[in-house]
């Protein structure tokens, strides 16, 4: 029977729970075996992004990406907290071309104020 | 005006851009192939969303068709090559539209609204955008079919009319004349002078951009291009703008109909439609069904036909009428996609290779070729002689096939297929030459009075030239007033017999002896 990458992920995550660091790696070495005795390991950066996705979900923690030009850009998690009442994973990321500004991904939500985005809009505009 | 007064006027109207801050619904590409990508995220993108690649080139747009637990399914209405797993995709929040005004009248653009014949760009700022999908209007908003669309084509007007507001099906193998029959048709709505030219869509749908050239060239020439927008999703376009390009052309269509105007749209042709939506829906990984085409494509049809209309006084008054083409597979109109269009339609002009071969041009099967709706828009002096035309063409019809066994025939079957034979060799008409409807009324009157009896068959057509030109020469007001009434009086039938009459014993019949 074939799993889809949420099914494994999910099930991934229930084995997980309460494990110690040992059995944890019992566990994944288990998954990787039974992942590739159904020729099912092309799935697994699938059943990353869904387990990242479900451990998320299941912790009520939001992923905070904060893009800036030059990647400095700090922000309390506890600020995060306050505003919107959930605890969140703030990854600082750095993309030059974004020349200034700030660009926050939450979720599927994005808020971009960066000056790249501003010109693209100019762009728009005048043409 | 200076330089000064240049730069402060710009700095006026940046300062006037918005700059409040959006949240934009967002996702990742995951996959991408063929056309098609599969993104992550977008929780909130609705059916039929344009989407925004944001790939190292340029944006490029997409439309999300497969709305999934956690993914969303999208064609891609571009160059999909830069498209890159892990490219941010950003919703828009509008469904698909493309920008409609009397500009794009000469044009020829993609399925997008953009032009692609290397003229003038167009001023999208002036121009109403129109859903590319938008649901068919109402019962309320419809009245029934009245005007009549004049092909110029002597058999389609007089037997199978067509009327404003109608779908017409055209149907044939490939090479049969088609394209011939929309684009004379096309040439003739600029000449008729009773009723207002309509403005002509003519959508290719994975044709040759060769043949879209000459198409042009030839329009160009009659000067028929004047009044056509072409929308063109050649055979090299992806999928995607060809699945996209009859629903564009329908819009633009719509736009001119909502102005109180009429449009004809033409779809050549819809069975590569349904071709380029197989292969998205494949590529989407939906199940097939017949011949591999999705479930949906009778609905994938239908709801793009139902958009023809003829809308009523209080609302516009405006109509749209549609001739899709099929093109068959020799000459098999019990196919899936021929019969779905065939049950959509108002009828349909099939035309038939046998026919073509024999040099019957355009090859049309009077037998299988019907209108459903179009007699109610011909006018009184067409309904006529054309009555009488199609019964005699019947009995003509069931009679040649006696002829072929037996020698012995009597007088009267003899003379029914004479007559037949002429009024075959008189439906013939050549490339670009649409005629006039009060020329085919004149022309088809003689043939089916008998005035044409004793011509000898392969002389008939010169009969027919030397006829209408005698008439426009000499007889001007008949001609006049069967146009200006569409009507065919009592008394104008008796000037118009003798003047036929007195044309084929004094002038014809002099010359020959």
């Amino acid at each position: 029977m074939k799993f889809s990458p949420k099914q494994h992920a999910e099930i991934l995550y229930e084995l997980l729970e309460g494990k110690t660091d040992s059995e944890k790696k019992i566990v994944i070495k288990k998954l990787v075996l039974f992942l590739a005795k159904n020729k099912d390991l092309s799935l697994w950066k699938q059943i990353a992004e869904e387990f990242e996705k479900y451990y998320y979900q299941q912790k009520g923690i939001e992923r905070v990406e904060i893009t800036t030009a030059d990647g400095n850009f700090q922000l309390p998690t506890s600020n995060f907290q306050k505003t919107f009442k959930k605890s969140a994973e703030i990854v600082a990321q750095k993309d030059s071309s974004l020349i200034g500004g700030i660009r926050i991904k939450i979720g599927d939500r994005m808020i971009n104020n960066t000056i790249r985005s501003r010109l693209e809009k100019l762009k728009e505009a005048l043409s | 005006m200076n330089k000064d007064q240049i730069l402060q006027q710009l700095k006026d109207e940046i300062l006037q851009i918005k700059r409040e801050l959006q949240i934009e619904n967002v996702g990742t590409v995951f996959k991408v192939g063929d056309g098609v990508a599969e993104i992550h995220g977008l929780s909130n993108v609705m059916y039929s969303e344009m989407l925004e690649f944001q790939t190292e080139k340029e944006k490029v747009y997409g439309l999300a068709l497969n709305l999934l637990e956690d993914s969303v399914g999208a064609i891609i209405l571009g160059d999909f090559r830069n498209i890159k797993e892990g490219q941010t995709v950003k919703g828009t929040e509008k469904v698909l539209s493309i920008p409609a005004s009397e500009e794009l009248l000469g044009r020829v653009i993609n399925p997008l609204g953009e032009p692609l014949d290397g003229g003038p760009p167009l001023h999208r700022e002036k121009a109403a955008y129109y859903p590319v999908e938008k649901i068919a209007s109402g019962v309320i908003t419809r009245e029934s079919v009245n005007t009549p669309l004049h092909t110029g084509i002597k058999a389609i007007d007089a037997m199978i009319p067509i009327g404003r507001g109608q779908r017409e099906l055209i149907i044939g193998d490939r090479q049969i004349g088609k394209t011939v029959l929309v684009t004379d048709t096309i040439i003739n709505l600029g000449r008729d002078p009773r009723y207002k030219t309509p403005v002509c869509i003519y959508v290719a749908i994975g044709q040759k951009e060769s043949k879209i050239a000459k198409l042009v060239q030839d329009l160009k020439r009659y000067g028929a291009m004047d009044y056509t927008i072409v929308v063109l999703a050649s055979a090299s376009s992806p999928a995607p703008l060809q699945y996209l390009a009859p629903y564009a052309g329908c819009a633009v269509g719509e736009y001119f109909m909502d102005k109180g105007g009429d449009a004809l749209v033409i779809y050549d042709d819809l069975t590569k439609h349904a071709w380029a939506y197989r292969q998205i829906s494949l590529l989407l990984k939906r199940p097939p069904g017949r011949e591999a085409y999705p479930g949906d494509v009778f609905y994938l049809h239908s709801r793009l036909l139902e958009r023809a209309a003829k809308m009523n006084k209080d609302h516009g008054g405006g109509s749209l009428t549609a001739l899709p083409i099929i093109e068959t597979q020799l000459a098999d109109i019990s196919a899936y996609i021929p019969t779905n269009v065939i049950s959509i339609t108002d009828g349909q002009i099939y035309l038939e290779p046998e026919l073509f071969y024999q040099g019957v041009r355009p090859a049309l099967n009077v037998g299988l070729s019907v209108s459903r709706v179009g007699s109610a828009a011909q006018t009184k002096a067409m309904k006529k002689v054309a009555g009488r035309l199609r019964l005699e063409l019947a009995q003509f019809r069931e009679l040649a096939a006696f002829a072929q066994f037996g020698q012995d025939l009597d007088e009267a079957t003899k003379k029914q297929i004479e007559r037949g034979k002429r009024l075959t060799e008189l439906l013939k008409q050549s490339q670009f030459a649409p005629m006039p409807f009060e020329d085919q009324v004149c022309s088809i009157f003689a043939a089916v009075n008998g005035f044409m009896d004793a011509v000898p068959v392969e002389r008939i057509q010169e009969f027919e030239k030397k006829f209408l030109k005698f008439l426009h020469e000499r007889h001007k007001e008949i001609l006049d007033k069967v146009r200006g009434t569409g009507d065919l009086s009592e008394e104008l039938d008796k000037r118009l017999r003798s003047t036929t009459e007195d044309f084929s014993k004094n002038y014809f019949g002099k010359a020959n002896e």
